[in-house]
């Protein structure tokens, strides 16, 4: 987990397979920030479930 | 997905959950479905909308999709009702190590979501990219 914010820099507004991903940062619910260098630490691929809501 | 949270390590994936609804509710959830990874709180959208997740009344509330919410009243699991906006749908995305978009699926329907078979079968893929040795 990495508290520093991080601009998203040059990457795209809207993501596009074979197109390099949109950065993004967010609140994490346990605490902290995470973003998308967090997921992908360690040279891991990441998998980002979206989710409907909570009902 | 929890099921195969080993194998989908072994292959070099960290799964993340991002969720739009309000952060108060976020440790009921995690305390309900024992999810061991990141909820991350996007409750501007900002990054549904940069993955292409959409708004949709018409997919959202469907036959099936009342369907769904009856199984799985039977099958014991409490519903909280709609919390936020229920047109909003979800969906997958998968990242390669490199920043790249390997896959990009946002959801038709509350319950259009890619099987754990075929999420396995990208990362597999992957991890064959990056050694092909093995």
């Amino acid at each position: 987990m990495n508290n520093t914010p991080r601009s998203p820099g040059n990457s795209p507004q809207i993501a596009a397979e074979g197109q390099r991903s949109p950065a993004f940062e967010l609140p994490e619910a346990r605490g902290g920030v995470y973003g998308l260098a967090d997921a992908l630490a360690g040279g891991s691929h990441a998998l980002l479930v979206f989710l409907r809501h909570y009902g | 997905m929890r099921d195969q949270q080993s194998e989908l390590e072994d292959l070099g994936a960290r799964i993340v959950t991002i969720s739009f609804g309000p952060a108060s509710k976020a440790p009921a959830w995690l305390e309900e479905t024992g999810s061991p990874f990141p909820l991350l709180i996007d409750a501007r959208r900002d990054t549904y909308g940069a993955f292409g997740m959409r708004r949709s009344l018409r997919g959202s509330w469907n036959l099936a999709t009342v369907w769904r919410y009856r199984e799985l009243q039977k099958e014991g699991r409490s519903l909280r009702g709609i919390q936020g906006d229920s047109l909003q749908l979800g969906g997958d995305a998968i990242i390669d190590s490199g920043g790249i978009v390997r896959l990009l699926a946002p959801s038709k329907t509350p319950i259009d979501r890619p099987s754990v078979e075929s999420l396995l079968a990208v990362f597999a893929r992957l991890r064959a990219e990056a050694d092909p040795a093995r």
